[in-house]
């Protein structure tokens, strides 16, 4: 009966040999690394933007997950980010206020976010006060007279790849 | 299995797997906080807790609030500090002593308004998070 337990023990102890070093070996090649910001998401059933914004423009408003590239982040509160898909930029903001994403260094980097794409109307002042935070002129903010109605995105989470 | 035995099975299953799991960290906001953010927070904090004890039709205390005055924060970015700042946190500050002294739904509707005012004007982000402050 000891050999037996000895030997489960043995065989226990291998197996997780193993598997650690299978880690280690993982570890080593290079890794893609996430860092999430307000809800924790995933990475799986990620929407076509076209198909889902043709969607969005009949219904007026679609939970969905997007990937794309971040243009720009605010640099004053990290309060929003410009995100290019495969065929807009998105204005996303982040839903209540609620967390915020790093103010530099993330141009560039690809992007997983998931909530709300919609049709919205920017009023003149937040247009002025965005262009504000994204370091405009004052001609180019002095410029902004007419509201925008345009496709925009409410994130409750997001991905960012390094 | 004897109690020793399977207290020694259960040792390194447990120890195999603690190496597997990857945590994964959850950011609210990755960078540095001021003054002014900080006291936006809690402010916030506190302004939520006070809505629920109103909207409960809690009792309320005198003197429950003390805040920091605001102009006297150090901001996060300079353009915050624009001219309406001063006047407009004055106000704010005023209208928390009338809820000081008078800790009514009017009075708390009155620092909420405030809020929403100086926002509008200075930084309008915030303004979807003061409306879940109203009271309806």
């Amino acid at each position: 009966m000891k050999y037996i337990y000895l030997s489960l023990i043995a065989f226990l102890f291998t197996s997780c040999q193993e598997a650690q070093s299978d880690q280690t070996n993982q570890d080593e090649a290079p890794v893609e690394v996430l860092t999430y910001y307000g809800q924790e998401i995933n990475q799986e059933g990620i929407s076509n933007y076209d198909e889902i914004k043709s969607a969005t423009m009949e219904t007026g408003l679609s939970k969905t997950k997007l990937e794309g590239t971040i243009v720009q982040t605010c640099p004053k509160k990290g309060c929003w980010m410009s995100l290019a898909t495969a065929t807009d930029t998105l204005f996303v903001r982040f839903r209540d206020y609620g967390f915020f994403v790093p103010t530099d260094s993330v141009s560039g980097k690809v992007a997983v976010i998931e909530g709300d794409l919609f049709l919205d109307t920017i009023t003149v002042e937040m247009r002025k006060h965005y262009a504000e935070d994204a370091g405009k002129s004052e001609e180019e903010i002095a410029a902004i007279t007419e509201p925008e109605y345009d496709i925009n995105f409410i994130a409750d989470g997001v991905i960012i790849k390094d | 299995m004897r109690f020793p035995q399977l207290l020694i099975f259960i040792f390194l299953i447990a120890g195999c797997n603690s190496g597997n799991e990857a945590e994964k960290k959850v950011i609210i906001d990755p960078n540095p906080t001021s003054e002014m953010a900080q006291l936006m927070r809690d402010m916030t904090d506190e302004l939520a807790s006070i809505r629920e004890k109103l909207i409960n039709e809690e009792e309320l205390d005198q003197n429950l609030l003390d805040f920091a005055l605001i102009h006297e924060q150090e901001v996060t970015d300079p353009s915050f500090n624009k001219p309406h700042v001063k006047p407009m946190s004055e106000a704010y500050a005023y209208a928390v002593d009338a809820f000081n002294e008078n800790p009514t739904k009017s009075n708390y509707s009155a620092i909420i308004n405030n809020c929403l005012s100086c926002h509008q004007l200075s930084c309008p982000g915030p303004v979807v998070r003061i409306n879940k402050l109203k009271i309806k």
